[in-house]
């Protein structure tokens, strides 16, 4: 049942990775690709009518994340006290930065929210990465579950970790990287004209890119987590995680250059859903790994009975039926391709 | 020094009362918005056009609402961690209903309801104004059911190790404390969007400005003012109020200021508590009345506050009772008020009377204080608890997190959402200015065309 309840919790977060990266992705793009005020308002009218909805995963994950593993939530949330509440004031003003704007004429004003935009989701971007990288290296736990980091140290892994070191750096440039993909190929598959040709090319090098950043992010955890041989040696199976992702990251590059661009924004979804479950198929069933592994947090000592978890999947499926009830909805009433004409029209 | 449990609590105290005075607009407006399309499915376009109009307003607040509530849920794990620790697997359940069941519906509706009106027809429209009014209304029930947790716990076990699991969801969902809650609270909510609703009226009528639309939706927004302030007074004000007397005796005592057990009790209408010698200055007093209000009868006993142990009382009673006793006023004010525009309305002098219309315009922020005063009755009333008789406030913060640390994530609070306040009010004020399209047998409009 805690397996389960992992498995479905790593699902929701990784959802909320692949839809809000590419409306991430989009935040930061749009001050490259968008040469003016309506090439922009066609590059924000992609994400638009969806970024709420995507960013609720996030809520929905952190609910679920509470309700079925009580003591990880507590333990991480208060140990990362300080980059969490950042993270939630780049949130805040990422929402305002996207909505906003509209309600400005006046082109200083539109400026200055576009370059918010910019900095919130850039720094957004980075931070999930260097956040989850954190998870997979490992936090100085005590025995009570606790821990405190202070935000850096000096950039080395040693006993006193900091929440910014060269691995979780690492990993945050190249999250940055693949979100900035995947926003791209969003891009690519929405628009047409002059901001899809210009997303083209952002998404070729930012293809590059992640191509390198992930070899060397991939070596380097396994490196970091020493617990990444186990599992990995034990269930040898488990190797056709990262293989897929990669496959999935050529299926993506292969896709756009034959046009076929939905298909290629899909498979970097993929990409990522099988990075991400890589990570926590190399931890499992650890949760929050301690550098002293006495007092590492598992899925087992984090979680209520399971006899309470199977009760609230009698609620939780037909709820998660429901949203993607909704999703279906939203995505279909989207227009296919968003030009710059249709955009005058819509404001 | 400052003490670090004094911070978290500051913290959320902010956050949250700061965050309610979206919700309360959105959930009141929806209603209202939902009123108007119903209207307007009956073949009235007035009413559409006014609906497209608040859906603007509400558009903007929904915006605050959802960007001031993502702190709230992070802080449950940042500042409350060991709150989560224990009770999470509780908690969690409804904030995460709240999520899937909620915020899924609005995120995916709101949209389609301020941009779809086109694409979607009359009917459909309509419908989904109506999933918007669910929507916002069920998440303020899981809201509630949250909270009813804290104040009065039900379907819960205590295992050795002091964490609690839930026994029974039904039991938690079906809690008595969050249906009397929710009414009373859904009923504050109305208010807000009614009062805002007529006092944007009144602006208009008193400007010369919108005048036949504005004429049409101050009525509505008068009918349901009216109904609203007397339904939260009674019968879900009093429900609660004895819910409270019967489950929280102490912080009813408080919030009535009522220091001395006393057979007979006199309801305090005004006055000072005074905690040196535990006893009101200057009061104001009904006879008997509060033995009534609590027991139906003129001489029953009311136990003080003074039956209790000190160290049970809630920390600040001062704050509590001035809570309680701004939100009760203000609460008989609005049925005057309303009561006063409902009969001018049937009189047909509502619209040219400018000393109501004065009156209804600067009423504004009041529901809004005395929802937040409400909400501070509810929670200062709690404490010393986090959760009512069995979990310390004390017990339930972040050990682990410096002072240093809360108070910058406070400053840090309290300067972006004053930038926040500066940002709603020129925006709102802008939606005001330009005011709703003109419906056809108004007058040209200057306000309008300068606007667009």
């Amino acid at each position: 049942m805690e397996t389960l309840w992992y498995i479905l919790l790593l699902l929701m977060i990784s959802t909320y990775l692949v839809l809000d990266g590419f409306d991430l992705g989009v935040g930061v793009l749009h001050l490259v690709i968008a040469k003016n005020r309506q090439e922009q308002k066609q590059v924000i009218q992609s994400i638009a009518p969806v970024w709420d909805g995507n960013e609720v995963w996030l809520i929905a994950a952190g609910g679920t994340m509470m309700l079925a593993f009580p003591a990880f939530l507590s333990s991480m949330f208060s140990g990362f006290y300080l980059p969490l509440t950042m993270v939630v004031w780049l949130l805040l003003f990422r929402a305002i930065s996207i909505e906003l704007p509209h309600y400005f004429s006046d082109s200083l004003w539109v400026h200055f929210w576009n370059i918010m935009l910019f900095i919130s989701s850039g720094l957004l971007i980075v931070i999930l990465g260097a956040a989850l990288a954190n998870i997979f290296r490992g936090v100085p736990l005590n025995a009570e579950g606790t821990f405190f980091e202070p935000l850096w140290t000096d950039f080395r892994i040693s006993k006193q970790t900091g929440i910014l070191d060269w691995y979780t750096v690492l990993s945050g440039v190249t999250s940055a990287s693949i979100f900035l993909h995947h926003g791209s190929l969003w891009l690519v598959a929405k628009t047409d004209g002059l901001v899809q040709q210009r997303a083209r090319k952002c998404a070729t090098s930012f293809w590059l890119t992640t191509v390198g950043l992930i070899i060397v992010t991939l070596i380097a955890s396994y490196v970091v987590q020493p617990h990444t041989k186990e599992n990995f040696a034990t269930h040898p199976w488990l190797i056709f995680l990262p293989l897929g992702a990669l496959i999935f990251l050529a299926g993506s590059l292969f896709f756009r250059i034959n046009n076929w661009n939905m298909s290629a924004f899909l498979s970097s979804a993929f990409f990522m859903y099988l990075l991400f479950f890589s990570g926590a198929a190399a931890l499992y069933p650890y949760i929050l790994p301690g550098l002293n592994p006495e007092y590492s947090l598992t899925i087992f000592n984090t979680s209520p009975p399971p006899e309470e978890l199977q009760t609230t999947l009698y609620w939780w499926i037909p709820g998660i039926i429901l949203v993607g009830i909704y999703f279906t909805i939203m995505f279909r009433s989207l227009p296919k391709v968003i030009s710059v004409i249709s955009n005058q029209e819509h404001h | 020094m400052i003490d670090s449990l004094l911070l978290h609590r500051v913290q959320f105290a902010f956050t949250v009362s700061y965050h309610y005075l979206f919700p309360q607009l959105t959930m009141g407006l929806a209603l209202l918005i939902f009123i108007l399309k119903s209207i307007g499915l009956c073949g009235h376009s007035w009413a559409d056009t006014a609906a497209r109009f608040w859906l603007k307003i509400f558009g903007l607040t929904f915006l605050m609402g959802v960007v001031t509530g993502i702190p709230l849920e992070f802080q449950f794990g940042t500042n409350w961690s060991q709150l989560v620790k224990s009770t999470g697997s509780i908690l969690g359940q409804t904030l995460a209903m709240e999520g899937m069941f909620a915020f899924f519906l609005e995120s995916t509706f709101l949209y389609l309801l301020i941009f779809g009106e086109k694409k979607l027809g009359k009917t459909a429209h309509w419908g989904v104004s109506f999933l918007l009014l669910f929507g916002t209304w069920l998440s303020g029930y899981f809201i509630v059911c949250t909270n009813a947790f804290m104040q009065h716990p039900v379907g819960y076990r205590i295992s050795e190790d002091g964490v609690y699991h839930l026994t029974s969801i039904g039991a938690l969902l079906s809690n008595p404390w969050a249906i009397k809650q929710y009414l009373h609270t859904m009923t504050g909510s109305v208010i807000t969007g009614s009062f805002t609703m007529s006092a944007i009226a009144a602006y208009y009528l008193l400007k010369g400005q919108h005048v036949k639309l504005t004429r049409r939706y101050l009525t509505v927004s008068v009918i349901v003012g009216l109904f609203s302030s007397i339904i939260a007074a009674v019968p879900t004000g009093d429900w609660e109020a004895k819910q409270v007397q019967k489950h929280q005796p102490i912080k009813f005592a408080a919030m009535e200021g009522h220091f001395h057990t006393e057979d007979g009790a006199g309801l305090i209408l005004i006055g000072q508590p005074n905690m040196d010698e535990l006893k009101i200055d200057n009061p104001i007093i009904i006879p008997k009345a509060l033995s009534f209000l609590t027991h139906a009868s003129w001489d029953a006993k009311v136990k003080g506050l003074t039956e209790y142990d000190r160290e049970l009382w809630p920390d600040n009673v001062e704050l509590l009772y001035f809570s309680y006793h701004i939100m009760a006023g203000l609460g008989t004010l609005f049925i005057a008020l309303m009561g006063i525009s409902a009969f001018l309305l049937w009189q047909r002098r509502l619209h040219t009377n400018r000393v109501i219309l004065w009156l209804l315009m600067l009423s504004l922020p009041f529901p809004f204080i005395a929802n937040t005063a409400g909400w501070f009755t509810t929670e200062v009333g709690r404490q010393p608890w986090v959760i009512y008789g069995l979990m310390k406030t004390a017990d339930g913060a972040s050990q682990n997190v410096s002072q240093g640390n809360v108070l910058f994530t406070l400053l840090g609070f309290m300067g972006l959402y004053l930038f926040l306040s500066v940002l709603y009010f020129f925006l709102a004020t802008r939606i005001i200015n330009q005011g709703p399209e003109p419906i056809e047998t108004d007058q040209p409009d200057l306000a309008t065309e300068a606007g667009t």
